[in-house]
């Protein structure tokens, strides 16, 4: 399955890719450094699942989230963050994400995530 | 090339995909023809069919449960493992235990496992409450697990396990003193048996014969489902909830907006729900 990992670092990137890798998952990845490319990428590549980092220069992960409401593109999103405070799950939750995996994210709590997508 | 029996078709995963909604909620990529071609030749194998056309027929119909009984195994996910999300229990023994007895709730204490699999995530709820057992001493416990899967219930009723099972997520300690050792199986204590229920049920459907719950773990099925199929499932068991009850999701998962019923909480590093 395609899965879009949206994140300005590309260190996270390669760390989530390994993760995703490492719990089993065949994922084809596909890469974006903020929101606005990864709203290109989400109209281009149409990404099954779409694994996305809060704070971005440019558009913000939830910016980006809240664009697709608006803009009526459906699509499964989950936030990859290292923070995750009250307010952002409450955000996250009216924008419709389905989950948010915030540090530490093992192994174990990226697979249980991800699961129900492949 | 001759088309082949066993390959499914791209209209045939569309009736497929519409069947497991119809029947689990579980909301397949009509897209992902190898996947759902993968989960259901074993169906054609067990059930003597000779093509995904005569199992959709049968499905169709609905008349044969035990061809039912073997397409919904197949297209549900089972993962499961004793102590899943350990802050899940942590959050369990130190805040949710400690405050029902402190509220002086009771004198019975039902715990629902909603989506159990194969029963580990009960019997890991029985080896804490073991733990609190002091603390516990006047409360009769009652735990149910539900899953949609009859294969799930039925193992999960023996609570017999592989080395490999146990292994997972238990401790040698925990092995030795809850299991009991049979040929090459870890058979679950004789108590703990006895103090879970566990019964076959679709989530989405009607729940009226359920008691109402204190405690409920609704854990890694939500995202199975589609959006309205999600908010249904957690309006089921809002109205089995007991008022000021606890539910606890998946440690990243997020409740669908439309759920007003319970409100968030943090303790002992995780979400928890409460209903309000
Ligand atoms: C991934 S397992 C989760 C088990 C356990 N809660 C855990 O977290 O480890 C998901 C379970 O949901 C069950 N399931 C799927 N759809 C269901 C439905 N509509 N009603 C009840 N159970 C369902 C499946 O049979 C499967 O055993």
């Amino acid at each position: 399955m395609k899965v879009l990992i949206v994140d300005d670092s590309a260190v996270m990137r390669l760390m989530v890719k390994k993760i995703v890798k490492a719990a089993g998952f065949d994922a084809e990845f596909v890469e974006a450094e903020d929101g606005i490319q990864g709203l290109e990428k989400i109209e281009s590549e149409s990404p099954g699942l779409v694994l996305c980092d809060w704070n971005m220069p440019n558009m913000t992960g939830i910016e980006l989230l809240e664009k697709l409401r608006e803009v009526g593109i459906s699509v499964n999103f989950g936030f990859v963050t290292t923070e995750a405070s009250e307010a952002m799950r409450t955000r996250a939750r009216e924008a419709g994400a389905k989950f948010l995996v915030s540090k530490p994210f093992t192994e174990e709590s990226m697979r249980s995530a991800l699961q129900p997508y492949f | 090339m001759a088309k082949s029996v066993f390959r499914v078709s791209e209209s045939e995963a569309e009736k497929l995909v519409k069947l497991a909604r119809r029947y689990t909620g579980v909301a397949l990529d009509s897209g992902r023809l190898d996947f759902i071609q993968a989960r259901l030749l074993p169906v054609l194998n067990a059930c003597s069919l000779e093509c995904f056309a005569d199992l959709i027929r049968l499905l169709e119909v609905g008349e044969s449960d035990s061809i039912k009984n073997a397409f919904i195994d197949a297209i549900t996910t089972h993962e499961t493992y004793f102590y899943r999300e350990p802050s899940a229990f942590t959050l369990l023994k130190n805040t949710i235990i400690p405050r029902y007895v402190r509220d002086g709730r009771g004198p019975v204490l039902r715990i629902c496992s909603a989506a159990c699999s194969t029963g580990q995530e009960v019997y890991s709820i029985c080896m804490v409450l073991d733990e609190l057992s002091g603390m516990l001493d006047q409360v009769r416990i009652r735990i149910d697990g539900y899953d949609i899967s009859d294969a799930c219930i039925s193992t999960a009723r023996h609570g017999s396990y592989t080395a490999y099972e146990v292994n997972r997520g238990l401790s040698l300690v925990d092995v030795s003193k809850y299991f009991e050792k049979i040929g090459s199986r870890y058979v679950i204590v004789e108590r703990f048996r006895r103090m879970a229920k566990f019964k076959t049920l679709n989530l989405l459907g009607e729940l009226g014969a359920m008691p109402a719950y204190d405690i409920i773990f609704c854990r890694n099925i939500m995202n199975y489902f589609e959006s309205g199929d999600r908010v249904r499932l957690f309006r089921n068991l809002a109205s089995v909830t007991v008022q000021g009850g606890v539910m606890i999701a998946g440690g990243a998962e997020i409740l669908p907006k439309e759920i007003k019923e319970f409100e968030s909480h943090h303790g002992d590093g995780c979400v928890y729900y409460q209903r309000v």
